[in-house]
């Protein structure tokens, strides 16, 4: 019996362990380093010359960066969200996919902080964020709400990871030297003592009742930047439900995609099973009820009062320049997955797989119909200025460093998963005790 | 054919009234000069000029006219000056000093306003003869009721004789307008010269000493022109300006933080970091306890 079990604990091991990148893992790992390094260029470029090389004028001063920002704050939910929600609710058959989760909430984070620095255009400037920044101002509530979120994220990676650095670092490989050192920096004093399982456990309980109140923090102080300021389309008392729902909706299809690479790439089909991909689908298509019940209290209401100020905002989404954009956001980030993830057949994984997709790509141009059609209506209207500032395209650099920060979000969690089990070892060795018995 | 009579006379009717549209000149529109006198305070006498032209049914201001205007009749002597309208076909011009003794003895007096001749328009002129009068203001206060009582006077001979029937108001002023003191719109004078309204916005605030200014007047009077008097009286709430400026608000400096701000996100943010903390001294506890567990190397 004994020797049944290590052979199972031996096997779960073996296939957890992280991997080394095979052909298409360096193709892959390469392709995001190249457009992460083009970011980086363009972003020099911004340095050097200014914001002017952007198409940020003085009406659109919010563009891609800021929906870019919305759209990293929204999917780092997902870490609450799977981690924590699910741990408090004693939901075990998301053990897998807890760590995805994680990962992709600090490395969206992560992004989100750098991103904002970015839009700032001098960045040595951030710091007056410290030295002379209001308490008043939802921009300084965000700056602190973000970098607490981030350690609370960080934290909550951390302490579940100590018991599979214990595997890692029993898995002394030769081949892997550098690694083993960064495992035994961040691990080598777990034992896997009571008294350590206690702590540990203790403290994950209390991370994940914290991280709930905060992560709801960020994304409300986040779309208060935008609903504490008088503008038709952001002056709403529902804009931080609609926020998180949101973003629920966003990180679920962010795990959705996550998920399904790594049982594919991985060969993980064990571990991440139809039955996730159902439960997850299910989860899904709620959420995505949830926020389109949320977008209709968003653009139903201020339409059917079509107060003056809105009409010109309201009638460009509806049916003006923005309108392809606003149905293809609101049918492929909403509606389609919803046709998709209903019937069972849908929540098979590959058209979780591509209803995840859209969910994420419907998602990142919803954030951007939030931030920059509202910039285009103020309140005063436009006068004497040039024909360009009616407009607002992003310029060659905002785009390679918007896309660049979005490959570098998917670098960390490349380079994690290279370096530590995506999914639980310890974890997935108890569990499978406790089904035994 | 030979035609009658009655028709020849028609055609040459027809052809006559033709060739007078066609070839007759289009005349130029026609100007008009309006001269309205004005007296503040009994001591400031000033003349307004509108310049204007009916165009298409409808009256529009013709700006840059020059106009001449002229006290009693049209001669270098009497000239009040030169007014050259602005862009709302508006000009003002005041009495200069070399016509007060001439103004000071005149009980009636006429005001001519002449434009001078352009490539556009014609020369007109325009006159208004008026009486001279003056407004007096005196304020009551009977039974727990103020009232502003207005008097209006008109020269004869030497004497000011108060003269009844003419339309007034009574007002006060305020930032963006004018208030009726008063529950009626004007008032009328009678037989001793005076109109009297009862103050009933008692309420009013006034500047921070509780002064407004109530005004007596005539407008667009036939007979007197428009003459008005102002005074300052103590009957208005006095103002106490609430300065925001150096408090505890939301638009306020940094320093200057609502306290129930600071209190609730200092009390969030020390809790959560309270927390975060806690977690850390854990993280300092687990390595502790395994450090201790640590085998002894040979």
């Amino acid at each position: 019996m004994e020797n049944t079990t290590a052979l199972i604990n031996e096997q779960i091991t073996r296939d957890l362990l992280p991997q080394k990148f095979g052909k298409r893992g360096m193709i892959w790992t390469g392709a995001l380093i190249v457009i992460a390094l083009i970011g980086a260029f363009a972003y020099y470029r911004q340095l050097r010359y200014g914001l002017m090389v952007t198409s940020m004028r003085d009406y659109v001063s919010w563009g891609i960066y800021i929906s870019n920002f919305v759209f990293f704050v929204a999917i780092s939910l997902v870490g609450s969200l799977i981690t924590a929600v699910f741990r408090l609710a004693d939901v075990h058959w998301s053990t897998p996919l807890t760590r995805i989760a994680e990962i992709i909430a600090v490395s969206a984070i992560v992004f989100a902080s750098l991103i904002i620095i970015v839009d700032m255009g001098r960045p040595e400037r951030f710091v007056n964020l410290f030295m002379y920044g209001r308490i008043q101002s939802p921009i300084v509530w965000d700056v602190i709400v973000i970098s607490t979120y981030f350690v609370i994220s960080l934290l909550l990676l951390y302490l579940p990871l100590l018991p599979d650095l214990k595997i890692l670092i029993a898995r002394e490989n030769k081949d892997a030297k550098g690694l083993q050192k960064v495992y035994r920096f961040l691990g080598s004093f777990w034992k896997g003592l009571a008294v350590q399982e206690k702590i540990n456990n203790k403290a994950v309980t209390i991370l994940c009742i914290t991280i709930i109140p905060v992560a709801f923090c960020i994304h409300t102080v986040t779309s208060w930047l935008f609903a504490t300021t008088y503008r038709p389309g952001w002056d709403s008392t529902n804009f931080g439900a609609y926020f998180i729902s949101g973003a629920f909706l966003v990180g679920a299809g962010g795990v959705v995609v996550a998920m399904y690479v790594f049982r594919k790439v991985y060969k993980l089909e064990k571990y991440i099973n139809e039955m996730h991909f159902d439960k997850m689908g299910k989860i899904v298509v709620m959420l995505a009820l949830l926020y389109l019940y949320f977008n209709i209290n968003e653009y139903l209401v201020p339409a059917f009062k079509m107060k003056k100020p809105e009409e010109a905002h309201l009638t460009q989404l509806f049916a003006g320049e923005f309108a392809p954009l606003f149905w293809f956001a609101i049918c492929v980030g909403m509606l389609i997955p919803i046709a998709i993830l209903l019937f069972k057949k849908g929540r098979k994984p590959v058209p979780m797989f591509v209803a995840g997709i859209m969910i994420v790509i419907g998602a990142w141009f919803k954030r951007y119909l939030i931030v920059t059609p509202t910039l285009l209506h103020p309140f005063l209207p436009m006068y004497n200025v040039p024909e360009s500032y009616h407009h607002y395209f992003p310029s060659w650099e905002e785009w390679a460093i918007a896309i660049g920060s979005l490959a570098g979000a998917l670098l960390v969690i490349t380079f994690f998963a290279r370096i530590f089990p995506i999914i639980p070892i310890h974890e997935t060795i108890t569990e499978q005790h406790e089904t035994a018995e | 054919m030979k035609l009658p009579n009655n028709y020849k006379l028609f055609f040459i009717l027809i052809t006559a009234f033709y060739c007078n549209g066609v070839l007759a000149e289009e005349p130029k529109p026609k100007l008009l000069v309006d001269v309205v006198y004005h007296l503040n305070n009994n001591t400031f006498p000033f003349v307004f000029i509108f310049t204007k032209s009916k165009i298409e049914k409808k009256f529009i201001a013709v700006p840059n006219i020059s106009v001449k205007v002229y006290l009693g009749q049209e001669a270098d002597a009497n000239l009040l000056g030169l007014v050259i309208t602005n862009k709302y076909g508006k000009g003002m011009i005041s009495f200069p000093v070399s016509v007060k003794t001439l103004w000071d003895t005149l009980s009636q007096f006429k005001l001519i306003a002449t434009s001078v001749a352009g490539k556009q328009y014609e020369s007109v002129s325009n006159e208004v003869s008026l009486t001279k009068a003056k407004i007096y203001i005196d304020t009551l206060w009977a039974n727990g009721v103020r009232s502003i009582s207005v008097t209006v006077k008109v020269k004869n001979g030497d004497e000011w004789k108060p003269v009844k029937d003419v339309e007034t108001k009574i007002i006060m002023k305020r930032s963006v307008g004018n208030l009726s003191i008063g529950d009626k719109e004007t008032y009328t004078t009678d037989s001793t010269g005076k109109a009297t309204a009862e103050f009933t916005k008692s309420t009013m605030p006034g500047d921070t000493a509780g002064n407004i200014i109530i005004v007596g007047k005539t407008e667009d009077n036939e007979l007197y022109g428009n003459i008005s008097l102002e005074r300052k009286v103590k009957w208005g709430v006095p103002l106490v300006n609430v300065n925001t400026f150096d408090r505890r608000t939301l638009f306020a400096t940094r320093n200057k933080a609502p306290l129930w701000l600071l209190f609730l996100a200092g009390s969030v943010f020390i809790t959560v970091w309270a927390v975060i903390i806690y977690l850390v001294l854990q993280i300092i506890k687990i390595r502790k306890a395994g450090m201790e567990n640590r085998p002894a190397i040979a």
